[in-house]
C-alpha cells in the first residue's frame, strides 16, 4: 500500500501541470456570465452551466489522454523500468499509476466546478430527481471508464502485436453479446433490469480492462511486446468469465413462468373466459415480467412476446368472438416492422405460431367470430387473410376522408366500419364492406362527435350509445342507436355512465346525497328499474359477471386502502344483493376499454368473463367460479400472505 | 552446503519468436569484486541484464540474485540491488530532488546523504529535470540512485555509453571507491574494455548468447599470448600448425606467410612441444589486452544479433 502511495504521490506531482490548466478553465468559467451577449441570462445558472459543461469535458478529455499514455508510453519509451529497478510490485507500479491518473482527473473536475458552488447553482442542480447519480456517472464512473479502456487501447496500439486479432474479435463479440443481452429489457420496457444487466456489462468491462492492464503489467513487465500479450488475454478471459456470469444472471432473470408469478396483472380474457393474458412479476427478477396466456382451467400457458406496458394499439391480443383463436404482432425494437403471430386456442397444446405477415408498428388485427380470417388495418387499407395459409382474400383502401376508424366482423364475408369523419364536425359513419367485391358502402352518418364524447356498444355490436359533453362543465347527452344500420333510437336522460347489459338493457350506477342507485332502463325505452343501496356508499361497477347479475366493489377498509375491495354481487330484476369475496383488488382497470382497430375508443361494457377476475390479498389472480360461487385461484401470488 | 552465490544464472535462455538472444547461459559470480560481461552488440548481454534484475522472464532456466529468483522473487531481492540501465530511465520531468524523495519512500535501504553528497561531488544540479541534463549528468544521477540503496549487488549495464573518456574514468573511480568503502558486487556489461580491464575481477565473453568465456581476468589474459617468430622456409606450414594445435591457436589455421599467431591455451609445457613439433626461431610472446583477446574470440565471426 505504502509503495502504491509512493507511486502515487509521485506520478501526480509530476502532472502538476494540469491542476494549474483546471484552474484556468475554472476561471473561464468563472467569467462566463460577463461575456457579451449573455446580460440577460441568470448569471448563477450560466456558471454553473458552464463550469459543468466543462468539467464534464475536462474530466473526460484527461481521462482519454492520460489513460494512453500512462504505462503504455512508458513502456514505448522504455521508461518502466525506473520503476521495476525498485523494489516495488508490479501491481503497486500499475495501481500507483492508475490511481494517480484518476485522482488526478477528479481533482482537475473538482476544481473547474469551483465556481458553480457560487449562488448555490450546483447545490439546486443536484436537487433534480436522479441528478445526483448521473452526476456520480458522468463525473466519477465514465473518467473511470475511459481511462482503463484508453489505456487498453494505449497498450494495444503501441505493441501492435499479433493479439491486436484477438482484441479485435473480443470487441466484436462483446458489443454482439452486449447488444443482444439489453434487447429484451429494451423491448419490454423494463429499465431496471435494463439498467442492472448493461451496467454489470460496462462493470465487467472496466473490470476486465483494470484486470488486463494490471496483469499486462504483471507479466510483461518492462517488455511492450509481451505485455500486450498478457493484457489481451487477461482482458478477454476475465471478460469472457464475467459476460458469462451476467449472461447467466440475465437468463435467470427472463426464465419464470407463471407459476413463479409473484405479481399478476391481467391485460385480456378470452371472450369465453377460458384462456387469461396475464403479465406477471416473479420474486427477484427486477421489473422483469412475462407476459403470456394462461388457461384459466388446467393452468397451460403459452409465452407470449414482451412489449413495452401501455403500448397503444397491436399489442393487445385479438380474440375471435369464440374464443377458439388468438392473434397478436411480434415484438421488434423501436418502429421496426413486425410479424403477425396467432395461436389455436381450441388445440390440446395450443402453441404460438409466426406468419409471413409483416406489418407496422401501430398496425390493428380483427378477427372474424370463428377466428378463420384477419383483417390488418394499417395506413388506411384494410387486408383481409385467411389465417391458416396467410392466403390474401382481399386489400380494401378505405376512403380518405375518414378519420379514426374501427373495424369488425359481422360475418366471415364482410366488415363493418366505424369511423369518425375528417371534417369538423366529425361525425359517426357507419359503413359495410363487401369483402368478395371490395364494395364500401356507408350506411349511415349518426352525431356530430365532439371531443369529450365517447361510444358504447353492447357485447353483440348491435346497440350503440352516445356520451358527449360539448364543453366542459354541460350536461352530457346520451343518444341511443342500433349499431347494425345507424338507427336513432332515443335520447336518454340518466345520470351517469351508462352501459349495456347482455340483454341489451342499459343499466347505470349512480351516486348521489350519500345514496347509491342502481338504475336499469330497456334500450327501447320503457319502465326504469331503480334500486337504492342505502348506506352502501363508495360503489363502483365492475361488471355483468352472470346474466343480470352485476359485479359491485367497495372499499373493505373505508379508512385504509390496502384492506382492498368487498366485491358483491347485484341482481338488477331483485335488487338482492351478496358478498362474494373481500380483500380483492380489480385484476383489470377502471373500465374495460376496447380500443377498437384506429382510435375510435369503445367503451366495451360487457364481459362477463373479465368481470369475473380479481387479484387477492397474496396478489394471486382469482376468479369467481359462478357454479361454486367460489373465488378460485388462477395464478400467482406470494407463498406467504 | 555452499556459500549462495551473489549472482547465479543457470540454463538461461530467451528467446523472441524464432530468435535466440541468450542460450542455455550459466555462470555464477561470487560475493565481492567486478565482473563484467563483455559481448558485441546484439550479443544477449541486455537480455541477461534484463532476466538478471527481473525484469524479463527467461524462456528457459532461471536467474538468482542475493539468493533470490530474480522473476519470482524480484521485489524482495532488489531491496539490495541496484541498478544502471544502459539508457538512464529516470522520468524526465523530475529532478533530482524530487526522485530523492520517492526513493526514500520505495527503498528500505536508502542513505539521502550519500545521494547528495555524490550529486554533490559530481555537480549534478539538484533543482533541473532529468531531461536537462547532460549525459554525464544523467548517468551520475542514475549511479547515485542506484549507490545510495546501499546495494548488495549493483548491475551496470554499459554505464559509459556515450560518456567521454574523462567521464568514463571519473565513473569507474567512482566505482572502485565504492567497492573499497564496502562490500559490494558489480555485475557489468560493457563496449568499453579498455576502461574494464583495469577494474574487473572476473570477465565473462558472450557471443551469439552463449558464453565464451569466464574465468578471472588475469587467468584469461594469461591464456592468451600472440607468438612471433622468425619467417622461414625451413619448417612447412603443416609443422608450425600442428605444433601450434598445442598451444591452442585461435581461428583454427595458420595463414600462408604469416609467422605470428595467437593462442588461447599458452604454458610451458605447451610451448616447449610446440618448438619440438615446429622447430622455428621464436622471437616474441606477448601478452594480450582485454580488447586483443576480445576481438580474437569475437572478431572473426560476424556480430551477434
Amino acid at each position: 500500500m505504502n509503495a502504491t502511495m509512493a507511486v502515487m504521490v509521485r506520478e501526480v506531482a509530476a502532472r502538476r501541470e494540469l491542476f494549474v490548466l483546471a484552474a484556468a478553465v475554472a476561471v473561464i468559467a468563472a467569467i462566463v456570465p460577463y461575456l457579451p451577449g449573455v446580460e440577460d441570462a441568470d448569471s448563477v445558472d450560466l456558471r454553473t452551466v458552464a463550469s459543468l459543461t466543462a468539467a464534464l469535458a475536462l474530466g473526460w478529455l484527461m481521462a482519454v489522454i492520460l489513460g494512453a499514455q500512462i504505462i503504455g508510453r512508458d513502456l514505448a519509451d522504455g521508461r518502466l523500468g525506473f520503476f521495476f529497478a525498485r523494489p516495488l510490485g508490479a501491481l503497486a507500479i500499475w495501481a500507483g499509476k492508475a490511481a494517480a491518473a484518476i485522482v488526478t482527473v477528479w481533482l482537475c473536475e473538482g476544481i473547474v466546478l469551483l465556481p458553480s458552488l457560487h449562488g448555490g447553482g450546483v447545490y439546486h442542480f443536484l436537487m433534480g430527481e436522479g441528478i445526483v447519480w448521473i452526476a456520480v456517472v458522468g463525473f466519477l464512473a465514465v473518467p473511470l471508464a475511459l481511462y482503463f479502456l484508453a489505456h487498453a487501447v494505449g497498450i494495444m496500439a503501441r505493441a501492435r502485436t499479433a493479439w491486436l486479432f484477438l482484441d479485435l474479435a473480443g470487441c466484436v463479440l462483446f458489443a454482439v453479446l452486449a447488444w443482444f443481452s439489453v434487447v429484451p429489457y429494451l423491448t419490454m420496457g423494463a429499465r431496471i433490469a435494463l439498467l442492472v444487466v448493461g451496467g454489470s456489462l460496462a462493470a465487467s468491462l472496466v473490470f476486465a480492462l483494470a484486470a488486463g492492464g494490471a496483469i499486462g503489467l504483471a507479466v510483461g513487465r518492462i517488455d511492450l511486446r509481451r505485455t500486450h500479450g498478457a493484457l489481451s488475454l487477461a482482458l478477454w478471459g476475465t471478460l469472457a468469465l464475467l459476460c458469462a456470469a451476467v449472461v447467466v444472471y440475465s437468463g435467470w432473470l427472463r426464465d419464470f413462468g407463471p407459476s413463479n408469478f409473484e405479481r399478476v396483472e391481467v391485460q385480456t380474457v378470452a371472450p369465453d373466459g377460458r384462456w387469461v393474458e396475464t403479465i406477471g412479476w416473479a420474486e427477484g427478477r427486477l421489473d422483469v415480467y412475462r407476459r403470456c396466456l394462461v388457461s384459466v382451467g388446467d393452468k397451460r400457458w403459452l409465452a407470449l412476446p414482451a412489449q413495452p406496458r401501455f403500448h397503444s394499439r397491436g399489442v393487445q391480443l385479438q380474440y375471435s368472438s369464440d374464443g377458439s383463436t388468438v392473434v397478436w404482432l411480434g415484438s421488434a425494437t423501436g418502429d421496426a416492422p413486425r410479424a403477425v403471430w396467432w395461436a389455436d386456442l381450441g388445440r390440446p397444446d395450443p402453441s404460438a405460431r409466426p406468419t409471413n405477415l409483416i406489418v407496422a408498428r401501430d398496425s390493428a388485427l380483427v378477427l372474424s367470430a370463428e377466428g378463420s380470417r384477419v383483417a390488418i388495418h394499417e395506413d388506411g387499407t384494410v387486408s383481409i387473410y385467411e389465417l391458416d395459409g396467410e392466403r390474401m382474400i382481399k386489400a380494401i383502401r378505405l376512403p380518405d376522408d375518414l378519420g379514426p376508424t374501427a373495424i369488425f366482423f359481422p360475418s366471415p364475408d364482410a366488415l363493418r366500419v366505424f369511423a369518425r369523419t375528417a371534417d369538423n364536425d366529425q361525425s359517426l359513419l357507419m359503413a359495410e364492406v363487401d369483402i368478395a367485391t371490395g364494395e364500401f358502402a356507408r350506411t349511415s352518418e349518426l352525431d356530430a362527435l365532439a371531443e369529450l364524447s365517447w361510444i358504447g356498444v353492447d357485447a353483440a355490436w348491435e346497440r350503440l350509445v352516445i356520451w358527449k359533453r360539448t364543453e366542459p362543465g354541460h350536461v352530457p347527452v346520451k343518444n341511443l342507436y342500433r349499431a347494425t344500420d345507424g338507427t336513432f333510437v332515443r335520447s336518454v336522460n340518466l345520470p351517469g355512465f351508462p352501459r349495456f347489459l347482455q340483454d341489451g338493457r342499459l343499466v347505470i350506477l349512480n351516486q348521489e346525497d350519500r345514496v347509491t342507485r342502481l338504475i336499469v332502463a330497456p334500450f327501447e325505452g320503457g319502465e326504469r328499474t331503480v334500486h337504492e343501496l342505502a348506506g352502501r356508499e363508495g360503489y363502483w361497477f365492475l361488471g355483468e359477471v352472470v346474466p343480470n347479475e352485476i359485479a359491485l366493489s367497495r372499499l373493505a377498509d373505508p379508512l385504509d386502502r390496502r384492506q382492498g375491495l368487498r366485491v358483491e354481487l347485484l341482481n338488477v330484476d331483485t335488487g338482492e344483493v351478496r358478498l362474494i369475496g373481500a380483500h380483492l383488488r380489480r385484476a383489470f382497470p377502471w373500465f374495460q376499454w376496447n380500443s377498437g382497430t384506429s382510435g375510435v375508443v369503445f367503451w366495451y361494457n360487457s364481459q362477463p368473463a373479465a368481470s369475473r377476475l380479481f387479484i387477492d390479498q397474496r396478489g394471486a389472480l382469482v376468479r369467481w367460479d359462478p357454479e361454486t360461487d367460489e373465488l378460485l385461484h388462477v395464478v400467482g401470488g406470494r407463498r406467504k400472505p | 552446503m555452499g556459500v549462495e552465490p551473489i549472482v547465479k544464472l543457470d540454463g538461461l535462455a530467451v528467446q523472441y519468436g524464432k530468435l535466440t538472444a541468450v542460450d542455455d547461459l550459466s555462470l555464477e559470480v561470487q560475493k565481492g569484486g567486478i565482473y563484467a560481461l563483455l559481448g558485441r552488440n546484439g550479443s544477449g548481454k541486455s537480455s541477461t541484464v534484463r532476466c538478471l534484475v527481473g525484469q524479463q522472464r527467461p524462456t528457459a532456466g532461471r536467474a538468482r540474485i542475493l539468493g533470490f529468483d530474480a522473476w519470482k522473487k524480484r521485489r524482495r531481492a532488489m531491496e539490495r540491488v541496484g541498478v544502471v540501465p544502459e539508457n538512464p530511465d529516470v522520468p524526465p520531468e523530475t529532478t533530482a530532488d524530487r526522485v530523492e524523495r520517492f526513493m526514500a519512500r520505495v527503498t528500505p535501504f536508502w542513505r539521502s546523504a550519500k545521494y547528495f553528497d555524490r550529486l554533490e561531488r559530481m555537480h549534478v544540479p539538484r533543482k533541473q529535470s532529468f531531461a536537462r541534463l547532460s549525459k554525464g549528468q544523467q548517468r551520475q544521477l542514475a549511479l547515485a540512485l542506484a549507490l545510495a540503496s546501499s546495494p548488495r549487488l549493483l548491475v551496470l549495464d554499459d554505464p559509459t555509453l556515450g560518456l567521454d573518456a574523462v567521464a568514463r574514468r571519473k565513473l569507474y573511480e567512482e566505482l572502485i571507491g565504492e567497492l573499497a568503502e564496502r562490500e559490494m558486487t558489480v555485475f557489468l556489461t560493457t563496449h568499453d574494455l579498455a576502461g574494464v580491464e583495469g577494474i574487473a575481477d572476473r570477465v565473462g565473453i558472450i557471443q551469439n548468447g552463449s558464453l565464451l568465456v569466464n574465468e578471472p581476468i588475469e587467468v584469461l589474459k594469461a591464456r592468451y599470448c600472440r607468438l612471433t617468430w622468425a619467417a622461414t622456409d625451413q619448417v612447412p606450414r603443416q609443422r608450425i600448425e600442428a605444433g601450434l594445435q598445442h598451444l591452442g591457436v585461435v581461428g583454427g589455421a595458420v595463414v600462408a606467410g604469416a609467422n605470428e599467431a595467437v593462442v588461447e591455451k599458452f604454458s610451458e609445457f605447451g610451448f616447449d612441444r610446440f618448438r619440438q613439433e615446429a622447430p622455428v626461431d621464436v622471437t616474441r610472446v606477448d601478452s594480450l589486452s582485454l580488447e586483443e583477446i576480445f576481438i580474437a574470440l569475437c572478431g572473426r565471426e560476424p556480430g551477434g544479433r
